[in-house]
């Protein structure tokens, strides 16, 4: 198909072809076009389906706020539906196709919804249908509403796109380059400001692109490349085309999606879109207006338009939406399209003003018919003719339509500004409350013409200079068309009989807000949520002040008094890509990796996260046949030999200062001020609330200086939690503290052969003899012939065990270096599977166990919480209800008939209690198969239960349908009187 | 003996004219001090390393650029020095603990230096702070977070950044920087 409806002029390159397929049609359009205006101009005004209606389509509007021009862009993984034809800059090989249709676009089957059903389906049907009979509902309600909701659809497959995101900062952002935007830029430009000139087009210059005016005698046009050219020689002034401000956040932050790849056909591994967070000292909020249509009978066939639209269709584009068009306005600017088209030699049949005034011009060849109205349209896929209110029939195939401009104060409002209504120029205004140092001008502000647009412009601008402390340059005022902008305050045709559509996008009409009202939903809120007016994807752009106004008339009050929803971010869809940005996959969030990781990675282990860390989980050999054969193998060698296992993830924090005991005794519930220089402490935290927090051991390695370790999950917060008692509780102390968890690689060595084995590794000057280095010791030490090190004699496993800690550049060949000596002990290495199987042998609390409900009484270490010192947390710990006879106690359990599986979350009951929370006696927190005692053990929390041992409960779990009879016995199963961590 | 891995193992890339490397011949250590010991940390400092003490958010680079200290908050610095210019255990032993308080630092961070004419559009797209040369001078710091990792940005030179983070998440701290080099440059 050939251009029909190409014409001379605009700004397209016409020396650069492009194609571009559309349902599958090979078309041609050229560099500059959209491919609205590539479809218009190749006689193409079917473009899409309405929601709900399934009503044929054509392009409304020439921007952003387009409702009903939605299509399904690229294909396969790249397809991305709902895109507006208005703003996709064309480029070749585009293929689109229309969307919300079944069947052709032509012969949509789910028409028969606008053709047949429409009385039954109008607003709020489904809040008053599919009530009966309710098994209906799912098997046959849902699935056919689901079937038949929604625009376009997903490829159901990964964005192959890639994303990314940024921070930009400057003294003054100006959202929106038209000619108050560029005057702005310019002028803070000039003045030495850091500027941001943003602006959602591809083309900058907003309507001067689209109009014939003029500034300082030279063309819009030409006006706007002799800005750009100065504006792109300041190296203060950055231009950002393609580029939407789509939210206004505290603080002058704005959020700005930039399409750097959406043009093309391919992005070549380059991002399609940034997100850009735009950190700005003052903001000029320069975004102009946005026509409004009229409400009358069948105002939404394909041809009818905003006259703004027919305008700018024929100026920048080169392309003759209609034949013979006709115009219909409620205001000045209406007549604008008409003289347009006229100076071009194009018909115009006639020109509708709702308004019983004198005309504003005369228009050659058409009728003038002032106070007039039109009651309905014909012309099911393309408009053919008018009918007016007085029988009269206008024949033509575009209605320019105008209702009014609407200034763009989107956001304005996303910090709860409210903008207020301005009866002067029938539209809401930005309000009082504005973004923090944000100013507005232009349009945007109610400055229509373009003359006052300059002069607020400028005046505007340099106000934010001398705020911003810089010196306005001398820029005269420029000198610009003064166009007429009457507008009137007529919305609807009160005479049609025929629907009349408000929201195009969801297919909301005049009788559906009035009915809304009828049936007493009196706020515009109500009323929006109701009809779902100003929803979608559109947010209402051009549809909110028509229903506002409707309402108003509904309820017999002013549109001020009726008042209006406000919007929130964003202006412009946001692809979910472009959210996410870069996390995505493996770099979803930051991994972080233990000194030993790609030893352990040369060892086959199996890797578990834990928190951000991967650890190694258990090491398998071959012939194992599942985790549980190697987990088994790791913790009897450890237990009869001696085991490695990584234990760098655990929280180091070094305390330093001459007030640390004293501070650690505010922290731990027990006291660490007599705590000799070389000893470890457990020691255990509690929130303020008396909950037990976090516990871990903390050594002494001098008189001012401490480390403390914390547990893996904890370690970030317990860091923050000593910073925030340091810096606010007690800002006075002598207390220094750094994060050491990167610093030091850190190996658990466990089992009766552990000295041995470090015997072979530290130094011969440090004795670890059990006398020179008994349990509990520590000291810095060194090891492989001078390697600085730190030795601690603690066991997490019960066994005798030590944790040697060595610079994190160390920790790999550490791991190495254990292997090798130990080989005459046949040294395994064992991961977190064996270290949780071991820890709760011995009856140790660990995360299951401190999960923010329970309490150091709960864990059997109330003794720790000193009698001679405060701490934090210890008054609230006293609470009567937090110390009843009953309480909750740590114990082990064992099942009744050996070798039954334990299961963690189940819950006690007594024997033949009934299953009901009253009966709730505590819970089973953590399990293991134990290959020392052979048979499955349990630690968990059962009322009284120290004082229960022996008895037996029911341990319910119908989650997993797994409940069995157990017996309560002491949590510490193995070496209970601790011979082994002291030998 | 014991062998030494840094955390990205002495990594070193272009990027077009872009460089990405890891400097690995650092040693780090922090220095804390009580409000009135301040005067003595700062003479101790200028006899040992002919620097004193910057405010928090600047750093003092000595006159042969060996030693750098960073200013990190009013109470706490970083002493930043390669291998080969200065002796740690000197410095630990030595009179600074009396009244001041180090830890050893160095294998808590990785640091990687970004270089080359893009290095600054590269750190826009994942570093916060307002990296601008009219703004963020030389020998300037800043602590920050990039990409959800904790962070410290020195303004070595212009289109010269050393960049630090925690070394157990060095390769996600790296894929950041990598990835931002290759969406700014055409390689």
């Amino acid at each position: 198909m050939s251009q029909t409806d190409r014409i001379s002029g605009g700004l397209i390159d016409r020396n650069k072809p492009m194609e571009f397929v559309f349902n599958g049609k090979l078309l041609q359009g050229f560099k500059g076009d959209t491919l609205a205006s590539a479809l218009l101009a190749n006689g193409i005004r079917l473009m899409g389906r309405s929601f709900k209606y399934h009503r044929p389509r054509g392009v409304l509007t020439s921007g952003p706020e387009e409702p009903n021009a939605l299509v399904e862009l690229r294909r396969n993984a790249y397809k991305e539906p709902n895109t507006r034809a208005t703003v996709i800059e064309l480029f070749n090989k585009l293929e689109a196709n229309s969307q919300n249709h079944r069947g052709s676009l032509n012969f949509d089957l789910m028409a028969a919804s606008d053709l047949f059903l429409a009385p039954f389906i109008g607003a709020g049907f489904y809040y008053k249908t599919f009530m009966w009979p309710a098994s209906f509902w799912e098997k046959l309600y849902e699935p056919i509403i689901r079937m038949s909701a929604g625009l376009g659809s997903l490829s159901k497959l990964e964005d192959p796109d890639q994303y990314d995101k940024g921070f930009l900062h400057c003294d003054l952002l100006v959202i929106g380059a038209g000619p108050a935007g560029i005057l702005s830029a310019l002028v803070a430009g000039k003045a030495g400001a850091k500027v941001i000139l943003a602006d959602e087009d591809f083309l900058i210059g907003g309507r001067l692109n689209s109009e014939n005016l003029e500034i300082d005698g030279m063309s819009g046009v030409v006006w706007v490349k002799q800005a750009i050219d100065q504006l792109n020689s300041m190296k203060n002034v950055k231009i950002f085309n393609r580029t939407t401000v789509y939210g206004s956040y505290d603080h002058g932050v704005f959020g700005a999606l930039e399409r750097c790849t959406d043009h093309l056909k391919e992005s070549g591994g380059k991002p399609r879109q940034i997100l850009w967070k735009i950190y700005s000292k003052k903001s000029i909020l320069t975004a102009g207006a946005i026509e409004r249509p009229l409400a009358f009978g069948n105002n939404d066939r394909p041809g009818i338009m905003m006259a703004s639209a027919v305008r700018a269709y024929v100026n920048r584009w080169g392309v003759l939406p209609g034949k013979k068009t006709a115009v219909f306005t409620n205001n000045d600017d209406g007549w604008a399209t008409a003289r347009t088209l006229s100076e071009k030699g194009f018909e115009v049949t006639a020109v509708i003003d709702t308004r019983e005034c004198k005309p504003i011009e005369n228009i050659p060849g058409a009728s003038i018919i002032m106070g007039g109205r039109i009651v309905d349209t014909s012309g099911r896929k393309r408009i053919k003719d008018i009918r007016l209110a007085n029988g009269q029939v206008v024949p033509c195939d575009c209605l320019a339509i105008s209702g009014g401009w609407s200034p763009n104060v989107h956001l304005t409002c996303h910090q709860r500004g409210k903008p207020y209504w301005s009866s002067e120029l029938n539209a809401f205004l930005p309000g009082e409350h504005l973004p923090q140092n944000m100013s507005v001008a232009g349009s945007a502000n109610g400055s229509f013409s373009l003359s006052s647009t300059l002069t607020e412009s400028l005046r505007v601008t340099n106000n934010v200079i001398e705020e911003i402390g810089l010196k306005k340059p001398n820029i005269k005022g420029l000198k610009a068309s003064d166009e007429s902008s009457g507008s009137s305050s007529f919305w609807y045709v009160k005479e049609s009989t025929a629907r009349g559509w408000v929201d195009f996008q969801n297919d909301v009409t005049v009788k559906d807000i009035k009915q809304s009202y009828e049936e007493g939903f009196r706020s515009v809120e109500h009323m929006k949520r109701y009809t779902t007016l100003g929803m979608a994807t559109d947010q209402g752009k051009t549809s909110n002040i028509l229903g506002l106004a409707i309402m108003s008339e509904c309820t017999g009050k002013s549109i001020e008094e009726t008042g209006t929803t406000i919007f929130r971010p964003p202006y412009t869809p946001v692809p979910l890509g472009a959210l996410a940005g870069r996390s995505r996959g493996k770099n979803f969030r930051p991994y972080r990796l233990t000194p030993s990781h790609r030893w352990s990675e040369e060892q086959g282990a199996v890797f578990v996260e834990v928190g951000n860390w991967l650890r190694a989980q258990w090491y398998p050999k071959s012939g194992e046949k599942n985790w549980r054969e190697s987990v088994d193998r790791e913790v009897l060698a450890t237990r009869n030999s001696v085991g490695i296992c990584d234990v760098t993830t655990l929280g180091k924090i070094d305390i330093q200062g001459s007030d640390s005991a004293e501070f650690l005794n505010i922290v731990y519930t027990n006291a660490f001020g007599k705590l000799p220089i070389g000893k470890v402490r457990y020691g255990l935290m509690l929130r303020e609330d008396g909950i037990a927090y976090d516990d871990g051991t903390t050594a002494r390695l001098g008189e001012n200086h401490f480390v403390m370790t914390t547990t893996t999950a904890n370690a970030v917060l317990v860091f923050r939690r000593l910073e925030f008692v340091r810096q606010c509780i007690c800002p006075d102390m002598d207390v220094h503290l750094i994060s050491t968890t990167d610093a030091w690689a850190q190996v658990a060595i466990a089992g009766p052969n552990s000295r041995r084995l470090l015997e072979k590794i530290v130094d011969k000057k440090f004795s670890i003899s059990n006398d020179d280095f008994p349990f509990m010791a520590c000291g810095e030490i060194t090891v492989c012939n001078g390697f600085r090190a730190r030795l601690f004699r603690i066991s997490f496993s019960g066994e005798l065990a030590y944790e040697l800690a060595v610079p994190s550049r160390y920790g790999d060949s550490l791991m190495r270096e254990l292997m090798k000596a130990g080989d005459e002990f046949k040294v395994t290495p064992y991961g977190t599977e064996a270290l949780g199987v071991m820890r709760i042998e011995k009856g140790h609390a660990a995360g299951n166990e401190l999960n923010g409900q329970t309490t150091a009484l709960n864990l059997g270490l109330e003794k720790m919480i000193s009698k001679k010192k405060d701490c934090i947390g210890k008054i609230l710990a006293q609470r009567p209800g937090m110390n009843k006879d009953d309480e909750i106690k740590l114990v082990g359990f064992r099942p009744v008939n050996q070798g039954e599986k334990l299961v963690a979350g189940a819950h006690f009951l007594e024997k033949g209690a009934e299953e009901i929370m009253e009966n709730d006696l505590g819970w089973m927190s953590s399990v293991c198969y134990s290959p020392i005692l052979n048979d499955y053990i349990g630690i968990g929390f059962i009322k009284n239960g120290n004082n229960r041992m022996g008895e037996v409960v029911h341990a319910y779990d119908k989650m997993r349908n797994n409940s069995l009879d157990v017996k309560i016995c002491s949590a510490h199963f193995v070496d209970p009187d601790g011979d082994r961590v002291r030998g | 003996m014991l062998q030494p891995i840094s955390p990205l193992n002495g990594y070193s890339r272009k990027f077009g004219e872009n460089k990405l490397e890891e400097v690995d011949n650092m040693k780090v250590i922090s220095i804390a001090t009580s409000e009135e010991n301040k005067n003595f940390l700062n003479k101790e400092l200028l006899k040992i390393f002919n620097i004193g003490l910057p405010v928090p958010g600047k750093s003092n680079l000595s006159s042969d650029g060996s030693i750098r200290l960073l200013g990190l908050s009013l109470d706490q610095w970083l002493v930043m020095c390669s291998e080969q210019e200065c002796n740690l255990d000197s410095i630990l032993d030595g009179s600074l603990p009396e009244k001041a308080y180090l830890t050893l630092q160095t294998d808590a961070w990785v640091m990687i230096r970004i270089s080359g004419p893009s290095a600054l559009t590269a750190l826009e797209r994942i570093c916060p702070v307002n990296l601008d040369p009219q703004i963020f001078l030389k020998n300037y710091i800043a602590r920050t977070i990039m990409e959800h990792l904790g962070s410290i940005v020195i303004c070595e030179d212009l289109n010269s950044y050393l960049l630090m983070s925690a070394s157990s998440s060095a390769k996600s701290f790296l894929h950041s920087l990598e990835l931002s080099l290759q969406n700014v440059t055409k390689s």
